[in-house]
């Protein structure tokens, strides 16, 4: 048992310039967590940390139970995949994978023995073992450096965007590749990248930076289903998320024309932030249930087709600023330039408007 | 004539009316090719005429030397070992070479030893007032060494060096130093970070790191600015006049020189040719050996490149 725990970890350079703010984090065996956030969230940093490359203003790492804080990174037994894969250019593939045993004098045969292990695991070809990494691919690189991290047996596992130096389609296969390998490790895994993609698929759990704050640490679905405030739910999803600033009236919070029925609010606010994933948004259609739908009306002023489905662009009628977008399925049709679109009332998240913080 | 041969040599082959060659369109590549090496020509005679002038000189009977016209094309009873041997029979040259080897080897490696560190330090330490050491550090090789060697004059007798190999090779790698750094400098900077890192999370330490990762990638840069240390070294002539005086101790440029100093009569351009190409060979040897080394981008691969 080797639990990663990061208590109220703070860094700052210099007096001004804060890059993390109390986080705290526990990452258990097995359990894959993904970093993500806009560059200079701190990500990469909170990574550096845990792997002794920065020291913690304040705080503490441990892994076990122990603290960490004051071993260096050689010492801690953590393995960590680089963005730029940071292979030695001047050893062969086989150096490349054994320096970290050759230089804690391991048995040779017990290196060896691994070695064969991991890149029969990696489905890595033998030939490469004597070419340098000058030789090598993109895709091959990152699987030496992958090799490099597993051959090891660490207990912890830290990988930073190791996918973003691989074109489109290779990255969806080793994604899905270095998914089923750290399943096998059942150790904990820190993961940084800022595609969203690879966070929801990858992760058993999500922590989403910005500025330095864990704004949300949750697993995918909750993250996209239930974000916890104004940033997180426009920063997942693709195509990104409605964020409507509204008046209230009442019960209600009025959308031009419209009225959106609030949530059961202990305080009605005068002013609220209302989000609509496109997805949830319909073309509104005789078959559809008139009870739990809200409908709003609109003009259409942009149309976008993905091939898979249309994103459409609709102008709420009766209010100038309120645009609504919606992704409806390509072969769908309408008439005019007006539509009516239809979404359930759980499809709506409800933020506050000063704090951004989720609502119900 | 660039302008003229695209239009009379299709006319050529027309004439010639062998149609197996596609002709035209190969003809401005090989009007292209052919200025080409003659620029590479005249720029390769110039640059080695004066060599092999003096080459053939050292081969040359004295009489021919002397001779008018100009024999450039010695016949075997023009050609003579004797200039070379002399140098060695009648001059300790095998000591100035000897000397020149030794002071130069050991300036350039402690000028390496010295120098990598303090790159490395200010390449990646954040040191205060770095940017202040670095302009230090370029406005001093900026400085003509020359205008020293009165006051390092001073210096050596008042520390009684003269006549010490410490006398030249003290002042040779300070003097190389700056440039060394520079160099290895700009060198460390573009070594992408993440190599120590990584280096850091396999568990090397600072010196293994040192030795195994950063000594091999940086080797290219090491020997490029120690041969050029080297190359000052070995032909530096004042200091090395001035600071040694005993004729065993000195080195070949100095001793060279001095290969006239027999005679007020003649000049010994015999001798003074077989000296030239004996002190420049170890110089060419070493680029030879060493070329690979320079050329070959070590860094290639590192990262994703």
């Amino acid at each position: 048992m080797a639990k990663l725990e990061l208590k109220n970890i703070r860094k700052t350079y210099g007096t001004s310039t804060t890059v993390l703010r109390d986080i705290t984090v526990d990452v258990d065996d097995g359990e894959f967590l993904t970093f993500i956030g806009p560059s200079g969230c701190g990500k990469s940093t909170t990574l550096r940390l845990i792997a002794g490359l920065d020291q913690p203003t304040e705080g503490d790492v441990a892994i076990g139970g122990r603290s960490i804080n004051h071993l260096s990174p050689g010492d801690r037994n953590i393995a960590m995949v680089f963005q730029s894969y940071a292979l030695y250019p001047h050893m062969t593939v086989a150096e490349n994978i054994t320096s970290s045993l050759r230089i804690r004098k391991t048995p040779p045969a017990e290196i060896e023995d691994r070695m064969k292990n991991v890149i029969a695991k990696l489905d890595l070809n033998p030939a490469l073992l004597d070419r340098k990494p000058g030789q090598l691919s993109g895709g091959q690189r990152q699987r030496v450096a992958v090799a490099r991290a597993l051959v090891r047996n660490p207990e912890v596992f830290l990988l930073d965007e190791p996918l973003s130096n691989l074109d489109a389609l290779l990255r969806e296969q080793v994604r899905a590749e270095l998914k089923q390998i750290f399943k096998t490790q059942n150790k904990p895994v820190v993961y940084v990248t800022h595609d969203q993609v690879e966070a929801m698929t990858l992760s058993t759990r999500i922590g989403l930076l910005y500025e330095g704050v864990l704004q949300q640490l949750d697993t995918p679905y909750q993250i996209y289903n239930h974000p916890a405030n104004q940033f997180v739910a426009s920063f997942m999803g693709s195509p990104q998320m409605n964020l409507l600033r509204l008046n209230c009236q009442g019960n209600s919070a009025v959308l031009g024309d419209f009225k959106l029925r609030l949530p059961d609010l202990p305080t009605a606010p005068p002013d609220i932030v209302v989000g609509i994933r496109p997805e949830d948004v319909r073309l509104a259609t005789a078959d559809l249930p008139a009870d739990g739908t809200q409908t709003v009306g609109g003009t259409v002023f942009l149309v976008e087709d993905l091939g898979k489905e249309k994103l459409i662009s609709v102008r709420v009628a009766g209010s100038s600023r309120h645009t609504l977008r919606a992704l409806i399925p390509a072969e769908q049709q309408w008439q005019g330039e007006t539509v009516s679109l239809a979404f359930p009332f759980e499809a709506m998240h409800w933020f506050d408007v000063e704090t951004g913080d989720r609502l119900h | 004539m660039a302008i003229a041969q695209p239009q009379s040599q299709p006319h050529d082959t027309r004439e010639k009316s062998t149609p197996s060659k596609p002709g035209p369109s190969k003809q401005p590549i090989n009007i292209r090719a052919i200025v080409l090496w003659v620029a590479v020509v005249l720029t390769v005679v110039f640059c080695l005429a004066p060599v092999f002038w003096q080459l053939l000189t050292s081969f040359k009977t004295n009489d021919a030397i002397a001779s008018v016209p100009t024999v450039y094309f010695p016949s075997p009873d023009q050609l003579t070992l004797s200039h070379y041997t002399e140098l060695f029979a009648r001059r300790p040259f095998l000591f100035y070479i000897l000397n020149s080897t030794f002071v130069a080897i050991v300036s350039t490696l402690l000028c390496l030893a010295l120098g990598a560190p303090a790159a490395y330090a200010l390449a990646r330490l954040p040191i205060k007032g770095g940017g202040i050491l670095l302009l230090v550090v370029l406005f001093v090789t900026l400085f003509p060494y020359v205008l020293l060697f009165l006051g390092l004059l001073e210096v050596v007798r008042a520390v009684g060096l003269a006549n010490n190999y410490l006398a030249l090779i003290v002042p040779y790698t300070a003097i190389n130093l700056p440039l060394t750094i520079l160099v290895m400098r700009s060198f460390f900077q573009q070594l992408p970070k993440d190599l120590e890192d990584s280096a850091k999370m396999d568990g090397y330490n600072t010196l293994q790191m040192l030795w195994y990762v950063l000594l091999p990638m940086t080797l290219p840069a090491l020997v490029t600015t120690g041969i050029l240390a080297f190359i000052f070294s070995w032909n530096e002539f004042i200091f090395a006049l001035t600071f040694i005086t005993r004729d065993v101790m000195r080195t070949i440029p100095v001793g060279t020189a001095q290969l006239g100093s027999a005679s007020v009569f003649e000049i010994p351009y015999g001798p003074y040719a077989a000296a030239t190409v004996v002190g420049t060979l170890p110089l060419v040897a070493l680029v030879l050996i060493f070329q690979r080394r320079i050329v070959q981008g070590l860094t290639a691969g590192a990262v994703k490149g």
